[in-house]
């Protein structure tokens, strides 16, 4: 008897680790859906036992995939899979109705310990001998890998950013460009929408494997992030950049936590440099034409409930560090 | 055997180094208690290791305001990351004299410290170091 499994994520990456952790003697027949509107329609085709739900997809995420299974109470057991792993959002699931939470990148003990709560013993394949079941895994990309890695590495940090404030971060969808220098601009001039920001930029470093990062906060979210660190408000400037600083320092040293795991590097990050402080896209622009000729570029913007803050954030792997950082993901193309 | 003396050896070095290098080095624990404090903070601080160690940073340098430096120790114990402490935001943590008095128009050191985290065997957090550098020279040239 099969055992019918819907995986749903955008990521080719995550579906494919996900197919391969489930254990043989489930005996799955697994069936993949690349966004939360894309795996409603396989919900309405056939039922599952188990879906793996990842959180931060594009079309419909895992929030409003779950909403609509409830409301059309289709019957299967979900059991949310992501990297975004704030508390705030755990709890967000568990309220829709999610099973269970695992987070990325699988544990296989956790993952033994849901599959043992949710599927009855009757229903495992106690033969000794399973013909292994074909699944039809996806064919990867090298970006698919630096986007499930980022994904994660991403997810850290809002995790790392909410519970420094105790607020909910809304997880974007990370953008990995290979950069030209006047890609970079572009990407750089998109982001601003003619608002004000300061900029901090930070170095970082770990086996060889050099970058830089660029955190850019608008200028109308800087009086909420007072609000949030209950600065009184008729502070002076000195405590504004102390706080920007901070923030700054609190991302980008999560994000390459995260990071640092999934490629087995200690990243040691150096101290923030502050570019300006209200200043026009244009001038940071103008501090980013160092001595590089190509850039692995990984951009996120970060919003917090409730409150007008945007936060870009850019990690920039520059030339030499490119072949280091492939290198040490070969592992995850590899085993695929 | 032959080996213990030249490991003695190094390890006597290692000692040499933290107490020599330019640059302070002070370990906290978590109630913020000063476990380490090495030659270049006896040095520019006047304060003797014997009467530094096991005493709160708090109380030695009562100026340290312990709400702001807690909020400072907070990613490094939360999230394992290093923090920052650099003279454009604060000119100083622990006031020393200008090491150039004469030729250096500054009434103290100006400082860059960075919080890092220090790891036991098993990879808690328990304690972590403080490395302060001087930065009068890039502070002075700045405003000039």
């Amino acid at each position: 008897m099969s055992f019918p499994v819907l995986i749903c994520d955008d990521s080719a990456l995550a579906r494919k680790q996900m197919a391969r952790s489930l254990p043989a003697t489930l005996n799955a027949e697994i069936t993949f859906a690349v966004h939360g509107l894309d795996a409603l329609e396989q919900l309405k085709k056939q039922s599952f036992k188990i879906m793996f739900l990842d959180l931060t997809m594009p079309e419909l995420d895992g929030f409003g995939t779950l909403e609509a299974i409830k409301k059309h109470n289709i019957d299967v057991n979900v059991v949310v899979v992501s990297g975004d792993i704030q508390p705030k959002a755990k709890e967000r699931v568990m309220a829709l109705g999610a099973k269970a939470f695992l987070q990325k990148p699988i544990d296989q003990q956790a993952l033994k310990q849901v599959l043992s709560e949710l599927v009855l013993p009757t229903e495992r394949n106690k033969a000794a001998y399973i013909p292994a079941a074909p699944v039809l895994s996806p064919a990867l990309r090298r970006r698919d890998i630096y986007m499930e890695v980022a994904n994660v590495s991403i997810g850290r940090a809002a995790d790392a950013l909410a519970r420094h404030f105790d607020v909910f971060v809304h997880l974007p969808l990370p953008n990995v460009n290979i950069f030209e220098v006047s890609e970079l601009h572009m990407a750089l001039r998109d982001l601003s929408n003619n608002d004000q920001v300061s900029g901090v930029c930070q170095g970082f470093s770990g086996e060889g494997i050099a970058g830089e990062a660029l955190v850019l906060l608008s200028d109308s979210s800087v009086s909420d992030l007072k609000k949030l660190m209950k600065i009184p408000a008729d502070s002076d400037e000195l405590e504004e950049l102390e706080l920007l600083m901070d923030v700054s320092n609190i991302l980008v040293g999560s994000f390459l936590q995260g990071l640092g795991q999934q490629v087995e590097v200690r990243f040691f990050q150096s101290s923030p440099v502050l570019l300006g402080q209200h200043i026009s896209i244009d001038s940071v622009i103008n501090s980013t034409s160092g001595s590089f000729k190509k850039t692995m570029t990984f951009e996120v913007s970060y919003k917090i409930d409730g409150t007008s803050i945007r936060c870009d954030l850019l990690f920039m792997f520059v030339d030499e560090s490119l072949p280091l950082l492939d290198n040490k993901l070969s592992y995850l193309m590899e085993d695929a | 055997m032959l080996n213990l003396p030249a490991e003695f050896e190094q390890f006597h070095w290692m000692v040499d180094m933290v107490q020599n290098v330019d640059l302070g080095l002070v370990v906290l624990d978590r109630d913020h208690n000063v476990q380490v404090w090495n030659g270049f903070m006896t040095h520019h601080s006047g304060i003797q290791a014997h009467d530094a160690i096991g005493k709160s940073l708090f109380e030695l340098f009562p100026e340290i305001q312990p709400e702001w430096f807690k909020l400072k120790t907070k990613p490094v114990y939360d999230l394992g990351c290093r923090s920052f402490i650099t003279w454009q935001q604060r000119p100083y943590l622990f006031k020393c004299r200008n090491v150039r008095p004469v030729t250096q128009q500054a009434d103290f050191m100006y400082q860059n410290i960075t919080l890092n985290p220090m790891r036991t065997p098993t990879g808690e957090i328990r304690s972590l170091f403080l490395s302060i550098q001087d930065a009068t020279a890039e502070a002075l040239a700045s405003q000039a």
